[in-house]
């Protein structure tokens, strides 16, 4: 039978730590699970680690204030489960049971209340050659960083945009790895038109200053930065070799390289909300699916599930940690327990708030998804380039699903997760559609591979399978 | 006002209409075939792709002969399919097995092969147990787990990949001139002089001397309209797929079974819950369990997949064709056998349905085996 | 595509074996990086293209870093924590359980 606590939190970033740590001072029974070895999601990854060799210092102030929010999270008496993949969840008993992976089993914890904190992942972003070795996203580089000191070997590209690639570049020169080339994939005629919302962004300023101060630190150490671009391709044969570019006025560019790191931005973690069957919304100015809450998080059609953090849709960090503290503080009081939510939750969120219409506006997706070629591979589990969907949707295949049972875009073990956006633009750009009015690919438990041996833990039905 | 007008117009672009649909163009009729959106309820998506005839037709020999002869002529189904649409749909008939794990399930399935024997009397019922020596002989690069007793086998029965043969259906539909209008969810079906036309949920209509209604759940609700009665209800089957694996099982073996893609399909359950098509976890582990009891080396497999499907059940687990009589021209095809049965009902049906020629014994299809009997559970 | 800043010291060390060379790695990176701190060129091939492969996302998302840990087929290898004896082979082929292996 499942183990059973007062509330589940999955996820230990920013948001599951801020949660669970409101809902164990009032007093409730807490587990947190999360697929890391240690608490601190993707922005504090492996920060008490870093900070004990001493290298917090490459990582700016952002990351180093994981260092008190991971030790205020392990003074709780909260039971913290890592490793611990979750792989679905099915609503029982006035509350939801999860199903995850730990130690070659899977497991199912009853929770009366479950708080989803899983975070958010990189816009994915095919362009001919992105499945070569030798490719990887600006964020898994960041990520080699900061667990094994990896840095990237030269000669380097750095390609992308957003205020997120703008701090990496800042991080790896400051480690030592400046990139040799940088590729910004924005407008910055766009910073003009951005303008008008500087307003309203002024009570986020301190965000926008540290934004400025990467783009002013950025181009140290670059040898060579080229704006809007808009055509990238890599090559090589069974490596990464060369890149190659065109720019909005058309000038082309090309260079050796033996690392390609790549950003566009975040979107949502939202598989297990998507296969929970919430409903999700596509929110135009973020150009990414969310799924629908109320304002403390309480995910729709569920009185029991609240949604935290990026996972509900990207403000980055500090309003993750408010998000997921008053989540937290929301779920307590629904149990009958007393909550005190920290200190400035909402100051906290509207100053995250107030600067994202100028980022959406500053760093829309990079991808204008109509150029890529039908040669560019966009599922990258199943090898399906960009041609065959458009022929299958020109067939009559009206979109993700039916795309998904004649090509098997999204079968393989991602579950859409590197093409199911892609796949719904190629669908809207055939049906003449909006976005907005295109639905992303069904997804259902498990999210994540489970083995034969994992998931027949989850037998207790012993039930009679006839065949046939 | 109508949006388009057929000689015929097929309700539904599944397994069954788009064999029907793929029949009719091919005999030369002018089609139309209506679906539905991308995020319909779609048995032919989630099935599990077995051409099987070893447990099909007890207490109906006319489903038992039905499904022998799909048997007999899927491999020029497919073959033809393949010649006008390049589409393989990856059949295969290599006999199939069903295994029996315990000392019960030998001697049920000693119990289906005599009775199917004696109920078709004619000799023509061929499928016989094998020892677990047999089966090893049968799949060699497997170790099967000691609970594996014994096996049934039928040299008919075989598997394609339902997802190809649904593409290669509709392509070759196409390809003969057939229409294929999606987001059309017919909801209401009226006269019109002679003939009759169908109106969409989005409003639209379209017209047709004859239609058929083959829209796998929502047939009841529509066959009402035109004084049919369908009295079939859903039954959930979950299925789990794995990772992709080196070829390693020549033979479909009930619920477990290797595509033509690598990966294995295991299967799965017979859950009555309405309407509901989630998967969960108990079921899961249940069709996990059971699976690394008959073959322990996949302990370390991934699975990648999982779903659940709804069956579209006929009380006696047999499929149902009739004609409306108060609206002659109207027909409705049923059953749950899609895959198995697209061969027959793509050369058959049409003949029904445009000159009124039917097989030999076909009304024993009819809807009205069920007048006044309590309808039975149906078998496996 | 990846170099080490500073090799692992003392406690941090951690020994095991990648693609048949021992290799030293340090504690709390997983297994993904450990390969490409290594200098290994590819995780897999990809079971449909048969193209090479190397780790993208480094956090669960793309299944790239699929590798043989320990005699288990298809880890995601960028999720699993480096530990001191292991044994780690890049997946060069659909697994196969087979008591006879045509490769
Ligand atoms: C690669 C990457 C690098 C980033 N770097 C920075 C940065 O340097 N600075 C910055 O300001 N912002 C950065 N961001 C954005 C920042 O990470 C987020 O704004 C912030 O972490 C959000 O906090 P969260 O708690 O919502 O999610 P997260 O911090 O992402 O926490 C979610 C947790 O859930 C876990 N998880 C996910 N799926 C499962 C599952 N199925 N089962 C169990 N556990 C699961 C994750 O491993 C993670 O530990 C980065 C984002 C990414 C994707
Ligand atoms: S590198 Fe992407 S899942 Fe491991």
């Amino acid at each position: 039978m499942a183990d059973s606590v007062d509330i589940a939190v999955l996820g230990a970033g920013p948001a599951g730590m801020a949660a669970a740590v409101v809902a164990a001072n009032a007093g409730l029974t807490v587990s947190v699970l999360d697929d890391q070895a240690v608490p601190g999601g993707q922005i504090w990854r492996n920060v008490e680690a870093v900070a004990a060799r001493g290298d917090i210092g490459l990582f700016g102030d952002d990351y180093a204030a994981g260092v008190d929010a991971v030790a205020e999270f392990r003074a709780t008496d909260v039971d913290y489960r890592p490793l611990s993949r979750v792989i679905g969840v099915e609503s029982a008993d006035e509350g939801g049971d999860v199903l995850y992976l730990r130690d070659g089993k899977a497991g199912r914890l009853h929770a009366k209340r479950l708080i989803i904190a899983l975070g958010a992942y990189e816009r994915p972003m095919p362009f001919l050659g992105w499945t070569l070795p030798g490719v990887m996203t600006a964020g898994a580089a960041q990520i080699a960083l900061k667990t094994g000191g990896l840095l990237p070997e030269r000669p380097f590209v750095l390609a992308g945009q957003g205020p997120l690639l703008l701090l990496l570049a800042a991080q790896f020169r400051a480690a030592g790895a400046a990139p040799d080339i940088l590729l910004r994939l924005d407008d910055p005629g766009k910073k003009w038109s951005a303008g008008k919302h500087g307003l309203r962004a002024l009570a986020g300023f301190s965000d926008l200053l540290k934004g400025l101060k990467w783009q002013r630190s950025l181009s140290d150490g670059v040898e060579e930065t080229v704006a809007h671009v808009t055509h990238l391709e890599a090559s090589g044969g069974g490596r990464l070799e060369a890149v190659r570019w065109q720019t909005a006025d058309g000038t082309d560019g090309e260079a050796e390289a033996t690392t390609l790191l790549v950003h566009d931005g975040v979107i949502p973690n939202a598989q297990l909300t998507r296969a929970m069957r919430i409903p999700h919304k596509y929110d135009v100015a973020a150009a990414a699916w969310c799924p629908e809450a109320s304002a403390d998080g309480q995910l729709a059609d569920t009185g029991w599930a609240y949604v935290a953090g990026d996972n509900a849709g990207i403000l980055g960090w500090a309003a993750a940690t408010a998000t997921g503290a008053k989540a937290g503080a929301s779920a307590a009081s629904a149990l009958g327990a007393k909550a005190a939510p920290t200190n400035d939750v909402e100051g906290r969120l509207d100053r995250a708030r107030a600067v994202r219409p100028l980022l959406d506006a500053l760093y829309p997706p990079a991808q204008a998804f109509t150029a890529i070629s039908d040669d560019t591979i966009i599922c990258r589990c199943e090898a399906i380039e960009a041609g065959s969907v458009r022929e299958a949707l020109a067939m009559g295949a009206q979109g993700p699903n039916q795309l998904k049972a004649f090509l098997r875009t999204g079968m393989g073990p991602c579950q859409g997760r590197m093409c199911a956006y892609t796949v719904a633009a190629l669908a809207a750009e055939a049906n003449g559609t909006a976005l907005a009015d295109t639905d992303l690919m069904r997804l259902r438990m498990p999210i994540s591979p489970v083995t034969v041996s994992e998931m027949s833990h989850l037998n207790e039905t012993d039930m009679d399978l006839p065949t046939a | 006002m109508f949006m388009d007008t057929a000689d015929v117009i097929v309700i539904g672009g599944g397994m069954v209409g788009g064999a029907i649909a793929y029949g009719l163009t091919r005999a030369g009729a002018n089609t139309l075939m209506l679906d539905e959106g991308d995020d319909a309820l779609r048995t032919a998506r989630g099935n599990f792709g077995l051409v099987w005839v070893q447990t099909k037709g007890r207490g109906l020999q006319r489903y038992q002969d039905w499904s022998r002869e799909s048997s007999e002529i899927w491999t020029e189904f497919s073959d033809d399919l393949q010649e006008s649409t390049g589409v393989n749909t990856g059949y295969e008939k290599p006999g199939g097995l069903t295994l029996c794990t315990s000392d019960e399930e030998v001697r049920a399935s000693e119990e289906i092969i005599a009775a199917m024997k004696a109920q078709a009397g004619n000799g023509q019922y061929d499928s016989w147990m094998i020892d677990r020596q047999e089966i090893e002989a049968l799949v060699p690069d497997v170790r099967f787990g000691p609970d594996v007793l014994a096996a049934s086998f039928c040299p008919h029965d075989g598997h394609a990949n339902p997802l190809k043969l649904l593409r290669a259906m509709h392509a070759g539909f196409q390809k003969a001139g057939g229409r294929y209008q999606p987001n059309a969810s017919v909801v209401d079906i009226v006269r019109d002089g002679e003939d009759y036309a169908v109106v969409t949920a989005e409003g639209a209509r379209y017209g047709a001397a004859k239609i058929v209604i083959a829209c796998g759940h929502g047939i009841p609700e529509l066959a009402a309209k035109v004084g049919l009665h369908c009295p079939t209800r859903p039954q959930r089957g979950q299925i789990l797929v794995t990772e992709r694996l080196q070829p390693m099982l020549p033979l479909p073996m009930g619920s477990i079974r290797q595509t033509d893609e690598g990966s294995i399909m295991l299967g799965v359950s017979h859950e009555e819950v309405g309407f509901d098509d989630r998967n969960t976890g108990d079921v899961s582990g249940a069709i996990a369990a059971r699976a690394a009891r008959i073959l322990p080396d996949f302990a370390n497999v991934n699975i990648v997949r999982s779903w659940g499907a709804l069956r579209i059940m006929p009380p006696d687990g047999c499929p149902i064709y009739d004609e409306s009589e108060t609206w002659p021209g109207i027909f409705m095809t049923t059953n749950h056998s899609g895959v198995t049965l697209a061969s027959v009902h793509a050369k058959h049906i049409p003949n029904w349905v445009l000159r009124g020629e039917t097989p030999v014994g076909f009304q024993d299809f009819s809807v009205k085996r069920f007048k006044g009997t309590p309808h039975a559970a149906p078998p496996g | 595509m990846l170099r080490r800043r500073v090799e692992p010291e003392g406690d941090a060390t951690v020994r095991l074996t990648i693609a048949g060379q021992p290799v030293t790695a340090l504690r709390g990176e997983s297994v993904a990086t450990a390969a490409l701190a290594a200098g290994l060129q590819f995780t897999r091939n990809a079971p449909v293209s048969g193209e090479p492969r190397a780790p993208y996302c480094l956090m669960g998302v793309c299944f790239e870093c699929l590798m043989t840990i320990d005699g288990q087929p298809n880890r995601q290898a960028c999720l699993v924590p480096v530990q001191d004896g292991m044994n780690v082979e890049p997946q060069m082929l659909r697994p196969s359980l087979g008591v006879r292996d045509d490769g």
